[in-house]
């Protein structure tokens, strides 16, 4: 059963509708512009510049009132403004020791961690309780991403070199020959870590840190 | 005075969209869309995402959800429609049935997009496909495989006369290009005003991922631009001019020459420095003057034959 919580309003969803029409309207200026519903040459014409107009119309008033109408955007993507003070998420897999080891990102597709990260960061605040009913899929997912490397087989969702590369591009974590062997893999841990962005990065163990969440399997 | 201002403004607005141009641009940017988006509906699983457990879901609204027609628990039908696109966009590639397959290609993409980011925002726009579904939806009504298509003969890139139709579709291409440039000067200046614009800023967003992932940097070019007084504000002055001027590409050749291989640069600097890939860069593309480039390139040929022996 699909445990939806979000922020349900009913000006949201007349929002969402609207967003919904306006897309429909630009796909509909566009068949009539394409010569679709139209008899003359003339009136193609008027049917283009209609299409030309709305099309700068909506983009430009989405762009300028940063509101998200999508496909109809305002690109917020890196407008974000740092403090010197940095607190973010940061996810390490536990093994049967209890020792914990770097995760390499890599492993948890199709989910980006940049999705994940704003996930989590949620889901502590409002609804922690959804941390556990997903933590043993993930963990799952991650033992067997690990496994296949160990296998010598690519990780999941790797299309080799020429495929487009996620949004965040990191440097392999997990490597062969490094100490995890696959069955290793018995838990997750996720922390908040600290930071000062004025001052040169330290080393992950160095950051001051505090448990978000853990799971270990049974 | 307003009279003839309203006469200018509507001069400008007509040779803007309506001046005549040539067919192979616009083929071009067909190509180009199309060819984009099937990489990166090749290159990601968007149908998996579908599968993930509902646990992960409590943030999707109704709404929203019907706003997409995206339901979780879907995944061999998402597989089915994400083939679906790739044989439209392929067909759009082809120059085969355009007008249909680029809008059919534009919906299901539609559908398809906000998958990528379901779990946390319902704007997918820096993930490959904004730019592809405004511009499927333009070609739909466009006359984009004029050139440039395979199954008939069409006489070279050079053999039709430009024409107004080859220029408004083109044009709005680019328009939803360069606002990826205008919006993201004008949501700092919006959100956080002229002080994103600093030395400071500009330092603490190059040197963020050493202190997010330490010791797995792409490259030191973030610690080093953090480190230099002198490329910190070079940098907040490059990103202000640049996000504001690329606008100007829209109405000048000159701005294009400079401005388009400039906002390579930018992308790299931000792949260097902040390990972050714009996946959109290559719609960059559509700046690039290919009818000339066929041109010269069928010059060059011609010249070629000629020096044969006979």
């Amino acid at each position: 059963m699909l445990d939806i919580r979000g922020p349900v309003s009913g000006l949201t969803a007349i929002a969402d509708m609207a967003r919904l029409a306006v897309f429909v309207t630009f796909v509909v200026l566009a068949v009539r512009a394409g010569g679709m519903l139209v008899r003359t040459p003339r009136a193609r014409r008027r049917a283009v510049g209609l299409l030309v107009a709305f099309s700068v119309l909506v983009s430009m008033t989405v762009g300028a009132m940063q509101h998200e109408m999508w496909p109809f955007t305002h690109w917020p993507m890196d407008n974000e403004y740092f403090v010197a003070e940095y607190s973010g998420l940061r996810p390490v897999v536990v093994d049967d020791k209890g020792v914990e080891h770097d995760l390499d990102l890599r492993a948890l597709y199709p989910i980006d961690w940049m999705d994940l990260h704003t996930w989590l960061d949620r889901t502590r605040r409002r609804n922690p309780e959804a941390f556990a009913r997903v933590a043993p899929w993930l963990l799952d997912k991650i033992a067997r991403a690990r496994g296949d490397l160990e296998a010598g087989r690519r990780l999941p969702g790797d299309r080799g070199p020429l495929a487009a590369r996620p949004r965040l591009v990191l440097p392999p974590v997990w490597t062969h020959g490094d100490s995890l062997s696959p069955l290793d893999v018995k838990g997750l841990r996720i922390y908040e870590f600290h930071a000062n962005l004025d001052e040169p990065p330290r080393a992950a163990a160095d950051q001051p840190r505090s448990l978000v969440f853990e799971y270990i399997a049974p | 005075m307003s009279a003839r201002l309203l006469g200018w403004l509507k001069h400008e607005w007509q040779h803007l969209w309506y001046t005549p141009g040539a067919a192979a641009n616009l083929s071009a940017a067909r190509i180009i869309i199309a060819a984009h988006a099937m990489w990166v509906v090749w290159s990601w699983d968007i149908a998996a995402l579908s599968g993930i457990p509902h646990g992960f879901w409590w943030q999707a609204r109704p709404s929203a959800q019907w706003r997409f027609l995206i339901f979780p628990g879907h995944s061999g039908v998402e597989q089915i429609i994400e083939a679906l696109a790739l044989v439209a966009l392929l067909a759009v590639l082809l120059g085969l049935w355009t007008r249909v397959a680029a809008l059919a290609a534009a919906v299901m993409l539609y559908h398809l997009a906000p998958l990528q980011t379901f779990l946390v925002e319902m704007d997918p726009h820096a993930r490959g496909f904004t730019i592809a579904v405004l511009s499927l939806v333009v070609l739909s009504a466009a006359r984009s495989a004029d050139v440039w298509r395979v199954g008939r003969r069409t006489g070279g890139a050079t053999a039709i006369a430009p024409h107004w139709e080859y220029t408004w579709p083109l044009r709005l291409m680019q328009l939803f290009v360069a606002q990826i440039y205008l919006f993201g000067f004008w949501g700092k200046l919006y959100h956080h005003g002229l002080g994103w614009f600093s030395p400071e800023q500009i330092g603490r967003q190059a040197v963020l991922f050493s202190h997010i992932v330490p010791g797995h940097q792409v490259s030191n070019l973030g610690s080093i631009v953090a480190g230099s007084a002198v490329l910190t504000t070079l940098g907040a002055v490059a990103v202000f001019l640049f996000e504001l001027g690329f606008v100007t590409t829209l109405f000048s050749k000159m701005a294009r020459r400079i401005l388009v291989p400039a906002a390579v640069g930018f992308h790299l600097a931000i792949l260097l420095s902040m390990q972050i890939f714009f996946v959109s860069m290559f719609h960059l593309l559509l700046f690039v003057n290919w009818s000339w480039i066929a041109e010269r390139l069928a010059g060059l040929r011609l010249a070629a034959r000629q020096a044969r022996p006979a």
